[in-house]
């Protein structure tokens, strides 16, 4: 079984009952994510397997979809080229969700769980002013999307922000003023609250002005996990203990941190991947890779990059047969 | 300088005279000519057809020490394509007979090459109907559980 290529293996477990068992013995549980590119023309999308090096190339169930917006628990959040119409697309399954037109621009967009799931919600972010944030709102089958305008204290970063994350049934968006936005859908509030330790400009003194700032946004086990790039330095990540931001130990705990600019995961105790932060970066077809920081080693693999992150790659959950 | 021989005697009864060298291989062999030494043994769950290709095999595989150090009879690129060939020409019946025999005996290399081409053959296979038939299986899922991995395994790669 060992022998045979994953697409073979999956065959080769539908044959028979002793051949099931065989193939579930020899498959390795892939706790790490894979990561998918997005399409810039045509119709399919390439997975890859991090790890193994390995691509699937996938066609999309309809042409016209011009990228992918955010992924969780193996779903995409995918756009058609119309702009205004989202679609969820399982690439498992080929499952395919629609959702009522979105008129309106948007910063950040989420969602919540899978949308076969019925506390699955989608929730974008549009900041009108530094002031004025809009939020919309919509769930798998509504037919329309809800809009509401905040106005707040503290000023939102248009320019430096991390993406959206829902935890706890919350959604999160950080800014680098220090400001965590706190959006809860069910009483459709939105706080916000700063932090003075975590203000991004002050602790790299803007010296290199012109370098690439990113924040990362994550979820792990509930907590709230903040993740700062700045060109290629080192990434600094913290976590949000009791109301305060921690920076995480030089070893990150055991952790593996997938980031993309859309979505970050984590996960914990990932063979061979532990104490790493990983960058999907998808060059031209032959040459998916990706690029990873390494606390145990304090360096960057391969090499020192010249950036971290495509805007046209995430990380997806692998196929449900290796989870 | 006479060699060493030792007879193997397959399922049906037919001893065949091997030198111990080429036997000695199958590590179960090594082990049972080191613990009972000019003894004929016995191989029952052995047809002769399968022992005779299990001997071939070991033949052309043998390390043979001319007093000069280790020299294989033959180069390693030739016995890669020897062996493909050798699997090549086995049908598939006989092929897993010999998969098992390799096994039983405990010859690495053989179980490898065997092994290999069951792989490609199941690989060369269009769908699990086509393994079924090959392998001469029968399909023990029931029609529910074909459908739970059906929806588990919508696979378009």
């Amino acid at each position: 079984m060992s022998l045979l290529s994953l697409k073979d293996q999956i065959r080769a477990s539908t044959v028979c009952k002793a051949w099931r068992e065989a193939a579930k013995s020899v498959t390795v549980v892939h706790k790490y994510q894979w990561f998918v590119s997005i399409p810039t023309w045509g119709n399919s999308i390439d997975l890859l397997d991090p790890l193994q090096g390995k691509r699937y190339t996938m066609n999309l169930p309809e042409k016209g979809v011009t990228d992918v917006s955010y992924s969780k628990d193996g779903w995409l959040l995918m756009r058609r080229s119309c702009f205004v119409q989202f679609l969820f697309f399982n690439p498992y399954s080929r499952e395919l969700i629609s959702l009522p037109d979105y008129e309106l621009p948007y910063m950040e967009i989420a969602f919540s769980s899978a949308p076969t799931s019925e506390t699955c919600t989608l929730v974008t972010l549009n900041p009108i002013s530094e002031y004025i944030v809009a939020i919309s709102t919509c769930y798998p089958g509504a037919t329309e999307w809800i809009t509401t305008e905040f106005h707040c204290s503290l000023p939102f970063d248009l320019n430096i922000h991390s993406n959206l994350v829902c935890a706890n049934d919350h959604f999160y968006c950080f800014t680098s003023g220090g400001v965590l936005f706190d959006f809860d859908p069910a009483s459709r509030t939105l706080n916000h609250q700063a932090w003075d330790n975590v203000r991004f400009p002050e602790i790299h003194n803007n010296q290199w002005s012109y370098r690439p700032k990113e924040l990362f946004l994550m979820e792990h086990k509930g907590e709230l996990i903040l993740m700062y790039t700045y060109g290629s330095e080192t990434p600094v990540v913290y976590k949000l203990v009791s109301s305060e931001w921690e920076e995480m130990s030089s070893t990150l705990d055991g952790l593996t941190i997938f980031a993309s600019l859309w979505c970050s995961e984590t996960r914990m105790d990932v063979l061979g991947m532990k104490n790493s932060v990983y960058f999907p970066k998808y060059g031209s077809r032959n040459n998916m890779q990706c690029v990873s920081y390494s606390y145990d080693d304090a360096r960057y693999y391969p090499g020192q990059p010249k950036r971290l992150c495509s805007v046209d790659s995430l990380w997806i959950d692998p196929p449900p047969f290796l989870r | 300088m006479s060699k060493k021989m030792i007879v193997l005697k397959s399922s049906e009864g037919v001893s065949f005279v091997v030198e111990e060298a080429v036997a000695r291989q199958s590590k179960i062999i090594s082990f049972l000519v080191e613990e009972f030494p000019d003894r004929e043994l016995p191989l029952t769950n052995m047809t002769s057809e399968i022992l005779r290709k299990t001997i071939e095999y070991c033949k052309k595989h043998v390390v043979e020490d001319d007093g000069g150090g280790d020299s294989s009879s033959s180069s390693s690129g030739d016995l890669k394509e020897w062996d493909v060939k050798f699997v090549a020409e086995i049908d598939q019946p006989r092929l897993m007979d010999l998969l098992m025999a390799a096994n039983y005996l405990d010859i690495p290399s053989l179980l490898d090459v065997t092994c290999q081409k069951v792989a490609d053959t199941i690989a060369a296979c269009n769908d699990e109907k086509e393994i079924r038939a090959t392998f001469n299986i029968e399909n023990d899922f029931t029609e529910e559980e074909v459908e739970a991995i059906r929806m588990e395994n919508q696979y378009p790669i």
